[in-house]
């Protein structure tokens, strides 16, 4: 019984160090300066996990261009600037530029591990019959790795955050 | 039946006499309580029921009015606090429901795991969540004396590697024609294997295995035997070998824990049924049907002598009515005659008949055990 009672206090431990441990490291993240990069491809989703729009990066699209045949799941680090606002990518990165954003190859595309936004239940509605404009992007910040944390999804100048 | 006619029938056959009729009576009448009681029990159960569901769509309701701060702490408080109730009831020796807090505990820890994901809109594969919750829940799985445990991490895999596969284009090419069935065949044999394995060091863990593992290899037996009825599917060889593989592995134990006549019988079905794949591969349609019938009624047949021999009366049932579905459904399939259909139904009937009456007669041979799995 004595076990028992150990491992149930390790299991405690364990909780509270990985479920602690990854929400302090994902509001760190959200901590840094804040940044737009511009959407295309909203697809808005109602499915177990709650209301959700579905996305894809602008910058998935600018990166396709500059790859050479890397292999499938190269990480891929591309060096971003700001035009109008928003971020774009220009260059494959291979010196230290800033800011840089990183991912994955999947499919032939760059998978930059932001894909959807969960948004308020009681503006779903509205948000399923909205189209992706000019003015459509994610506020996010980018962490020293070049991991994408998205804090906002903003549609034709609208913010679709949970209020 | 009702107690009470049972009690008189067994008065009748001199079973038991009056006094050890009104005896077990008032037995059960003081163990079970009244009708009464158990009316009054039903509906507070009903109403604590209602409390509940009620207090859930109240929360529900308003969600998206909720901080995420607070959402957070409230499921991680009570991630924490169905630990710390296990804890406290393993201590008082109250293992049931000391399990079923560590059960709640893992059901608790994927609704965390999906709630930082929504609220930090974390994308990438949700396979990542089923297999971290599968490590969490292996190790109440290892203290726990419930197999209810061991279904946690089992099933929390095998939703994960779905996913994962339903995610990998490389996976879903490697899995294409029947490769999945056998993928799960052979996972369903490996679970088999290691439920027998481990059937002294962790008993629990052992019948949760096993449960999975045979419901694993009867779903691709069933999918298998339908899918082979329809048409022959390309199947490739990597996963052939793993299936084959493990199939080898199960015979290999046969031999080593029961009798030799197990053994042979198994290995004479295998070769059966791998002769009718090769044979079939090169004939029409009718072979393959039938052998896809055969398949199928091997496979269910098996499972319902190994239901009525560990005493499950309904899973035999629901496996011979399984096999009766299957004969109409051969006979629909191959005659596609109304007249003949029903002179096929009657023979076939008549030798079920045959066969229920000389195992009547050998009843004695294979009575069923008293012990469950």
């Amino acid at each position: 019984m004595n076990r028992r009672r150990t491992v149930i206090a390790g299991l405690l431990a364990t909780d509270l160090l990985l479920f602690g441990g990854w929400i302090a490291s994902l509001e760190h993240a959200r901590s840094s300066a804040r940044v737009k990069l511009p959407v295309e491809g909203f697809d808005p989703r109602d499915l177990l996990r709650g209301h959700f729009v579905r996305f894809q990066l602008v910058a998935a699209g600018e990166a396709g261009p500059l790859l050479r045949g890397e292999p499938e799941g190269a990480r891929i680090e591309l060096c971003l600037e700001e035009r109008r606002g928003m971020l774009h990518v220009t260059r494959v990165r291979t010196d230290d530029c800033k800011p840089f954003i990183a991912g994955a190859l999947r499919g032939g595309r760059v998978d930059f591990g932001v894909d959807r936004f969960f948004v308020d239940e009681r503006i779903a509605g509205e948000v399923a019959f909205v189209r992706a404009g000019p003015e459509t992007y994610v506020v996010a910040t980018i962490d020293g790795g070049g991991a994408v944390h998205v804090i906002d999804l903003v549609v034709d100048g609208k913010s679709v955050a949970r209020k | 039946m009702r107690l009470g006619k049972k009690l008189a029938a067994w008065r009748e056959a001199g079973l038991v006499t009056a006094d050890q009729a009104a005896a077990i009576a008032a037995f059960e009448e003081k163990r079970g309580g009244s009708p009464g009681v158990w009316i009054v029990g039903a509906l507070g159960a009903l109403g604590g029921l209602a409390v509940v569901a009620g207090i859930i769509s109240l929360i529900a309701a308003n969600w998206s009015s909720i901080p995420a701060a607070v959402k957070l702490l409230s499921l991680g408080a009570l991630v924490a606090a169905s630990l710390l109730a296990a804890r406290q009831l393993s201590s008082e020796g109250r293992t049931l429901a000391s399990d079923l807090f560590l059960f709640a505990h893992g059901l608790l820890a994927l609704a965390m795991v999906a709630l930082v994901g929504q609220i930090y809109h974390l994308g990438g594969g949700p396979w990542r969540a089923f297999a971290l919750c599968a490590a969490l829940a292996v190790p109440p799985a290892v203290i726990g004396q419930r197999s209810l445990l061991s279904d946690l991490p089992i099933a929390y895999s095998l939703v994960a590697l779905a996913l994962f596969i339903a995610k990998s284009p490389a996976m879903r090419e490697e899995l294409r024609g029947f490769g999945l069935g056998l993928l799960a065949a052979g996972i369903g044999g490996t679970l088999l294997l290691s439920g027998q394995l481990l059937s002294r060091a962790h008993a629990a863990a052992s019948v949760a295995l096993r449960r999975w593992g045979a419901a694993l290899v009867a779903a691709a037996c069933i999918g298998a035997a339908f899918i082979w009825s329809l048409r022959a599917p390309e199947t490739p060889g990597h996963m052939a070998v793993f299936a084959a593989g493990v199939g080898l592995a199960i015979v290999a134990l046969l031999a080593w824990t029961r009798r030799v006549a197990a053994l042979l019988g198994t290995v004479l079905a295998l070769a059966f049924l791998l002769g009718a794949a090769i044979w079939t591969g090169e004939r029409g349609d009718v072979p393959r049907r039938f052998t896809g019938f055969l398949l199928f009624c091997a496979a269910a047949s098996s499972f319902a002598v190994a239901a009525a021999q560990s005493g499950r009366r309904w899973l035999t049932n629901l496996l011979t009515l399984a096999v009766a579905a299957r004969i109409v459904v051969l006979f629909v399939e191959l005659i596609r005659s109304l007249a003949m259909t029903g002179v096929g139904l009657v023979l076939t009937g008549a030798v079920f008949c045959g066969v229920a009456w000389a195992w009547w007669r050998l009843h004695g041979l294979i009575a069923p055990s008293r012990e469950g799995p």
